[in-house]
């Protein structure tokens, strides 16, 4: 009996022991490389992921951006390994967390890895919340089944996860049902739970889009201000490029499954040097300016997956391409901080230079992020800010969550 | 939960008074005097009819009980708001009339026959529901396999078969062709069998008309179980428990059961609903003594009281189960025990 549980639980243990070994020299936190996930579907073969490598350290946080379809969903589910083989087919690369590899472990060896070392939250939280459970039953979830809590055990954690999360009256809310919380309430609660058995890697995609603008903000404060506690890692999935301005530190442009252009997140917002990046930031509304201006957004439509273009495949879009483009595949441009694009004409300067868009919000993200950096160095005003914006935080909440009541 | 069931059961007046309405218009719609169905072939003396209109408030009487008569020495029919006022109120004090046929009361004939037909739709809900939800999930859960195609080609077939004539086919195969091995048991038209209140003694005698009618409902439960339960699946909650790092069996028992029953849950109410007004066909094939063929029996032979009073019971069992599954539903989605907030995102 002792035997059979230990070995129901052996995944479970290994998986803790990866959490607390040390990562070995010269590897990553996470290692993504020369990623290759295809799909094989009826109208033929869909190259979904095709070419993404990154590399990821503790405490950092990556952006990826990208158009709907561009993969970048795919890629984070790929590292989790939650994508149905088939239709989907490993092609190519690998993944190594803390030196070993995702894609060799078995499934239950992944599941000791998912949501232990690796957690993920999701764009929807209306609909990424077991309707039928209550909140705390789906918090203490993870816990059961990773840390071996007891039912009590797993509540009474809950409980205090949700009040972390920036929940007020945590104690009565464990008990309520998704549909009594706010769109806003249960993203902290899917980050809540995310975070509940500390895990390493929290992939967090489009965590903000299916919310109001106010809440996005406090959604993303809220996942700095767990990294800041945690020091867990981050991939940030989104399409807007404001959310990753904020948030960080290094930057991956997606287009049709490939990186277009990495870099850190200055270099991808004072330097850019990709075509496509370009139209991405153009197409960031501006709030304040004097007069009105249209918005220049890219033309087209993403290519489809199973037929991409020939030579660069975003030169069916991009204004400035030459017949070279529409032949011959852009080599990767890759400058001596590991900033790179894959672009023929990333390398020239004065092209660059030309038409690459001033970036308007360089000041106001400027500084957020670096006051943000040096952590220690929290001064007294930042921390009352940081209060004041809490205690309205929860105001909203509040109010939110009574108008959800009376409706 | 209390104001709602409270509402419900405002609502059953106005379809209780609706349905015994339409069902008193249609006796009296049908022609034929009921006088005359209830002597049957003799010639009735006349002071005897006239006693027997004045019990059955055919015709109007004065206080003494005494019929009345108008000016030319007619009796005087009694108008028919009168005479459903008089069902009605005997309906309230559980008198249901008597049978014209069997000269009994109907409450009488009705509690005899309703056990089977309780007893049998009982069976055929467990069969029903058991083999209903897990042949749905298995071809849920092994899509495409060799399994699912069975239970897909199996399911249509159920489906399109009618139940008296699988009624006919099961008798066939287990009472004549394998008559050595079943004795012919399952032939034996079993009516009757011990007295009143008395269960078949041995519960073989149920298996063959419980499949029968569960067939059809059988195959609809496991089409819905197998559409939900692949619904569900594919719902981001269930990617959510994925990511979670629960096995395939944690996330199927633990988040997708729960979800996909609830359809399937009603519909099983229902149908036992449907089961408990009569299997008419099922219980004919079968001889089977229960109010569905005691209504098929009064309807052939004109016996109204019977029919009135078997439909009305069967009213109310309808509408109380069927208030019971909507009650039930609020045990398996919260979201309708809480009441849905509007949404504000």
């Amino acid at each position: 009996m002792k035997k059979k549980e230990q070995e129901k639980l052996q995944h479970h243990i290994e998986a803790h022991e990866l959490k607390k070994k040390k990562i070995p020299k010269g590897k990553h936190l996470l290692e993504v490389k020369d990623l290759k996930m295809y799909f094989h579907t009826q109208d033929g073969i869909v190259k979904a992921v095709d070419g993404v490598s990154y590399t990821l350290d503790k405490d950092e946080t990556l952006g990826v951006v990208g158009e709907s379809g561009s993969g970048k969903s795919v890629t984070a589910m790929t590292i989790m390994g939650l994508i149905e083989m088939p239709p989907g087919q490993i092609e190519g690369g690998d993944v190594l967390y803390r030196g070993k590899s995702l894609l060799s472990m078995t499934e239950k060896e992944m599941q000791g890895i998912r949501g232990n070392n690796i957690a993920m939250i999701f764009q929807d939280p209306m609909t990424a919340l077991n309707p039928v459970y209550t909140i705390g039953r789906q918090l203490g979830e993870g816990l059961r089944v990773h840390m071996g809590y007891s039912r009590k055990q797993a509540l009474a954690r809950a409980e205090e996860l949700l009040g972390m999360v920036g929940i007020p009256n945590a104690e009565q809310r464990v008990k309520d049902y998704p549909h009594q919380f706010s769109g806003g309430m249960r993203q902290r609660a899917m980050i809540a739970m995310a975070l509940a058995c500390d895990p390493d890697i929290l992939i967090a995609d489009e965590p903000t889009t299916a919310l109001d603008v106010t809440i996005q903000a406090q959604i993303i404060e809220l996942m700095q201000e767990m990294q800041d506690k945690n020091h867990n890692a981050i991939i940030m999935i989104t399409h807007d490029l404001g959310v990753v301005a904020d948030i960080a530190d290094k930057i991956m442009v997606m287009y049709a499954g490939r990186p277009v252009e990495f870099g850190t997140a200055d270099e991808i917002f004072y330097n850019p040097i990709h075509p496509y990046t370009w139209g991405l930031m153009r197409s960031i509304p501006e709030q304040a300016t004097e007069e009105k201006k249209p918005l220049t957004p890219i033309s087209g439509n993403p290519p489809s997956l199973v037929n991409v273009p020939k030579g660069c495949s975003f030169s069916p879009r991009c204004p400035y391409a030459t017949a070279r483009c529409k032949e011959e595949e852009p080599p990767v441009y890759k400058t001596e901080s590991g900033h790179y694009s894959r672009c023929f004409f990333s390398g020239d300067k004065a092209f660059v230079e030309k038409n690459s868009p001033r970036t308007t919000r360089d000041v106001a993200t400027g500084t957020r992020k670096k006051e943000r950096k040096p952590q220690a160095a929290l001064d007294d005003t930042t921390a009352r800010a940081v209060q004041a914006l809490k205690e309205s935080q929860a105001a909203t909440e509040a109010s939110n969550t009574k108008q959800t009541k009376r409706g | 939960m209390g104001k709602y069931i409270v509402k419900r059961l405002l609502q059953f007046i106005p379809v209780f008074f609706g349905v015994t309405l339409i069902m008193f218009a249609m006796q009296n719609i049908v022609p034929g005097d009921p006088v005359k169905l209830m002597a049957g072939e003799k010639a009735l003396d006349p002071q005897v009819e006239l006693n027997i209109r004045l019990q059955n408030h055919l015709i109007e009487e004065d206080a003494d009980g005494k019929p009345l008569y108008d000016e030319n020495g007619n009796t005087i029919p009694t108008p028919l708001w009168k005479q459903y006022g008089y069902y009605i109120n005997n309906l309230f004090h559980g008198d249901l009339g008597n049978s014209y046929a069997r000269k009994l009361p109907v409450s009488e004939i009705l509690s005899e026959k309703y056990p089977y037909t309780v007893r049998l739709a009982l069976v055929a809900i467990i069969i029903e529901a058991i083999v209903g939800i897990g042949a749905g999930m298995i071809s849920a859960i092994k899509r495409y396999s060799f399994w699912d195609v069975l239970v897909t080609l199996v399911t249509a077939i159920m489906v399109a078969v009618p139940a008296f004539w699988l009624g006919m086919l099961l008798q066939l195969f287990f009472g004549i062709f394998l008559k050595d091995v079943t004795g012919g048991a399952f032939y034996l038209p079993i009516s009757g069998a011990g007295g009143k209140y008395a269960l078949f003694d041995n519960w073989d005698y149920y298996i063959l008309p419980a499949i029968t009618l569960a067939s059809v409902s059988t195959a609809y439960a496991a089409r819905i179980m197998r559409s939900q339960l692949l619904e569900v699946m594919n719902q981001d909650y269930i990617r959510t428990a994925k990511a979670k790092g629960l096995s395939r069996r944690q996330v199927i028992v633990h988040h997708a059961l729960k979800n996909a029953l609830i359809p399937v849950v009603t519909y099983i109410g229902l149908d036992l609903g449907a089961m408990l007004s009569g299997a008419i066909l099922t219980e004919t094939v079968f001889n089977w003594p229960g109010v569905g063929y005691e209504i098929y029996r009064a309807i052939t032979q004109r016996d109204w009281p019977i029919v009135i009073g078997g439909v009305t019971i069967i009213i109310v069992v309808v509408l109380v189960i069927n208030l019971v599954v909507d009650v039930s539903y609020a045990f398996l989605d919260p979201r309708i025990r809480f009441g849905a907030p509007k949404d504000n995102k």
